[in-house]
């Protein structure tokens, strides 16, 4: 399955925002995006259809072990993607972070296989 | 073999048919009008190894009734030019639709060859077609290509030059359903009374029950077109439909059953089941325990395989260490050959080596079957507390391997705080050969459950130093790199080859190392150095709790960590460790060589990263650090008796 664009923010949000605090709630996630939070709860629905999140009675969302994977992956990309635009394209840090977001859903494996190589080739021959 | 043969390109328009066919015949091409209509035809020719090959692109059409010029033309073509072999250009994206002009095709009883082409564009939508199977359908050869790109296009080309010299026809009929069969069975009888025509009769057959006026008028009998008009009456009773539009959706039917079942969803397959494991391997609970299990079962594989390893070897080099000291050599070179040089490569060999090859062997398991991966992802919330972040992840667990690369990896972090704490806490994990004090002289002498309790220990270290670094260096904690690779089967080849990499290194780098050490060690022993250094160490010695001889090979240890092990068993001439340490003196032995500042490599990295003052710092840090455990524990031992 694939999972669209609009998914994969979501499950990246709830997974970043779960880090820094043991509940998540849709004016968090809202917040976070910059969008309404009726949005948030049209999108978390379509979430849970998909079992990929789960909502507690206390209306904090949750991942699923499902979610949580494409949150943490989505996010391993961004931040992949993020640091070979500013680091060795010297694309500036906001421009950089903004299409990291935008460029990380589409991203195929392979690519994503060949920039991480490349980093680490990088790493180890600087010295 | 002069004979010149000719290929038709036939296929649904827009499927690629002139993209293989320029490939083909590197396009040079006519033009041409077919004889009286108005259609046009692209011809080539292939001259290659004595083979004169003319290819005919014919137009692109969905069927091959009669609804226009292009359609008529084609079956003409086909049927009566009977080229030596079709072939069919299918939009591999649009299967179904493809295949019900590949139906009548196949009913017309030509050699036929099945590109499948634009299979890129099906499988960017994660989809994948088991041409195998749908060959096996359809009795006739299926390849895959990418005419644009052409793939697949020289093994089209073999293919169809194979065919060609053998006329190979396809083997299987595709079958509708039990009304149209059976009437088709009876028009084929009178059919071949009828004899002389260009098509073959159950391409006929159908033909008439579909009412196909040109075909009609080609028979002469009467009797046929009445028994036809006869059983185009009887299905049209049966279905309640024209007789043309029951074949039409027969074959439709036919053709999508078809598609469906050689189409396959790649992604979500395999997602499936890596999904159903995942469930099961990240569970918040259970794959906690799993976790717990698979860790425990790795420290006793390593430690049951890698005693029983270390025996068999020290066995086996025990004669030849009796016959060397039998030699009649002066006793400074005697001590020096035997115990410097052989019993240094006999202790890397059977003390070191048996724990870290099952060591590197487990690691690329778990790599290779993404379960490394997992760890990864059941650890990253309590990695965060420690305010290095899963990425961090990655870089420890090398440093179980080797500190130095693990150091060398935290480059991937963007932060120089998040790269210092994760390198600090990669020197406290026990690396490879450090583990191999923990198995060789721990779990041997003592039992493994003290060997996992120093593990333990330090693991409870690693967790507050991180919490304690988190908390004083200043800085906003980033982000990972992780992926999660699909579960699979490890291959053998690669586990063995990775094991392998890691042991050369091994083999290569610190086995010299050890040998050095060894003969330096003896050249100590043989000048009675021993004595004064370790009178200098007193005092840490008294404060440990551990023999003089102890603290001096900890000093070694500052080359390599299994050289702490090693230079004992130099010292004392003997491996059996339980008899010179007491059980009390080895665990705090154990303790404080896992602890203290890892190698000299390690220290390099550090300052290469970080810089000489903060190297100094760690190194500084780690030595009291693990002197002052190690004596707490000490006396904490020595006060509980």
């Amino acid at each position: 399955m694939r999972i669209a664009k609009g998914i994969e923010d979501y499950l990246e949000a709830i997974y970043l925002l779960g880090l820094k605090s043991s509940s998540v709630r849709v004016k968090d996630i809202a917040q976070f995006l910059k969008v309404k939070p009726p949005s948030v709860t049209e999108a978390l629905s379509r979430l849970a259809e998909e079992g990929l999140v789960e909502h507690t009675p206390y209306g904090e969302v949750q991942l699923t072990v499902k979610g949580k994977k494409t949150g943490m992956v989505t996010w391993g990309k961004h931040q992949l993607l993020f640091e070979f635009l500013r680091d060795v394209l010297g694309v500036s840090e906001e421009v950089a972070f903004k299409e990291a977001c935008l460029l990380e859903h589409d991203i195929s494996d392979e690519t994503k296989g060949k920039i991480k190589e490349f980093l680490e080739r990088l790493k180890y021959t600087l010295f | 073999m002069n004979k010149a043969f000719t290929i038709a390109l036939a296929g649904n328009a827009n499927v690629g048919k002139s993209v293989i066919f320029n490939q083909l015949t590197g396009g040079k091409q006519i033009i041409g009008n077919w004889p009286g209509k108005t259609v046009e035809k692209a011809e080539g020719l292939i001259e290659q190894e004595g083979l004169k090959i003319r290819v005919i692109d014919l137009p692109g059409i969905y069927s091959l009734s009669t609804y226009s010029e292009e359609e008529i033309v084609s079956r003409e073509f086909i049927a009566r030019e009977r080229p030596d072999l079709v072939i069919d250009v299918i939009d591999a994206s649009n299967l179904e639709r493809n295949l019900f002009f590949l139906l009548q095709l196949i009913e017309l009883e030509v050699p036929i060859v099945v590109a499948l082409n634009q299979y890129d564009v099906l499988e960017g939508r994660g989809l994948e077609i088991d041409s195998a199977k749908l060959s096996n359908l359809l009795g006739v050869p299926v390849l895959k290509t990418v005419a644009t790109k052409n793939k697949g296009l020289r093994e089209l080309f073999s293919l169809a030059k194979e065919i060609l010299l053998q006329g190979k026809k396809p083997t299987g009929i595709v079958r509708y359903g039990k009304e149209v069969e059976e009437r088709v069975e009876r028009l084929i009888q009178e059919i071949q009374r009828e004899g002389d025509l260009p098509y073959p009769p159950r391409f006929v057959a159908l033909k008439l029950l579909e009412n196909d006026p040109l075909i009609a008028s080609e028979c002469k009998s009467g009797a046929l077109l009445t028994l036809a008009k006869e059983l185009r009456k009887e299905l049209e009773e049966i279905h309640g439909e024209q007789a043309e539009t029951v074949i039409i959706s027969e074959r439709y039917s036919v053709a999508s059953r078809i598609a469906e079942s050689v189409t396959r969803k790649k992604e979500t397959l395999q997602a499936d089941f890596t999904d159903k494991i995942d469930n099961l391997f990240l569970h918040p609970v259970g794959g906690y325990f799993i976790l717990l299990l698979l860790l425990l079962s790795v420290f006793f594989i390593i430690f049951k395989f890698g005693s029983f390893l270390s025996d068999e070897i020290s066995t086996l080099f025990n004669p030849l260490i009796q016959y060397l000291e039998n030699l009649p050599l002066p006793g400074f070179l005697s001590g020096l050959l035997v115990h410097g040089l052989v019993e240094g490569i006999v202790a890397g060999l059977a003390i070191v080596l048996p724990y870290i090859a099952p060591f590197y062997f487990l690691l690329a398991i778990l790599e290779d079957t993404g379960y490394l991966a997992r760890i990864a992802f059941l650890t990253d919330s309590l990695m965060h507390k420690l305010g290095v972040h899963g990425k961090a992840f990655i870089p420890l667990i090398e440093s179980f391997g080797c500190n130095v690369p693990a150091i060398l990896g935290t480059r991937v972090m963007e932060r120089k705080r998040d790269r210092l704490i994760t390198s600090v806490l990669a020197t406290l994990i026990p690396c490879s050969a450090r583990s191999v004090i923990v198995f060789g002289l721990v779990a041997v002498f003592l039992g493994p459950i003290y060997a996992l309790l120093l593990y333990l220990i330090d693991f409870l270290l690693i967790f507050l130093v991180g919490l304690l670094l988190n908390r004083y260096l200043k800085g906003l904690p980033s982000g990972l790199i992780m992926e999660m690779p699909r579960f699979r089967k490890p291959v053998l080849k690669i586990i063995f080859r990775q094991t392998w990499i890691r042991l050369k290194d091994f083999t290569n780098f610190a086995l010299p190392i050890i040998v050095g050490a060894n003969l330096v060690m003896e050249i100590l022993i043989l000048t009675n150095s021993i004595e004064p250094i370790s009178r200098i160490f007193s005092p840490i010695s008294w404060f440990l709790g551990l023999p003089a001889f102890a603290t001096v090979a900890l000093l070694f240890g500052f080359l390599r960590k299994e050289l702490t092990l090693i230079m004992l068993a130099t010292f004392y001439g003997t491996t059996n460790f339980g008899a010179i340490l007491t059980g009390k003196q080895i665990f705090i032995f154990g303790l404080v060589t896992m602890i203290y500042i890892p190698c000299i490599a390690t220290i390099a990295a550090l300052k290469r990263e970080f810089g000489t003052v903060k190297a100094l710092l760690v190194t500084l840090g780690e030595i009291v650090g693990a002197i002052i455990i190690g004596g707490l524990l000490n006396f904490l031992l020595r006060a509980c008796g």
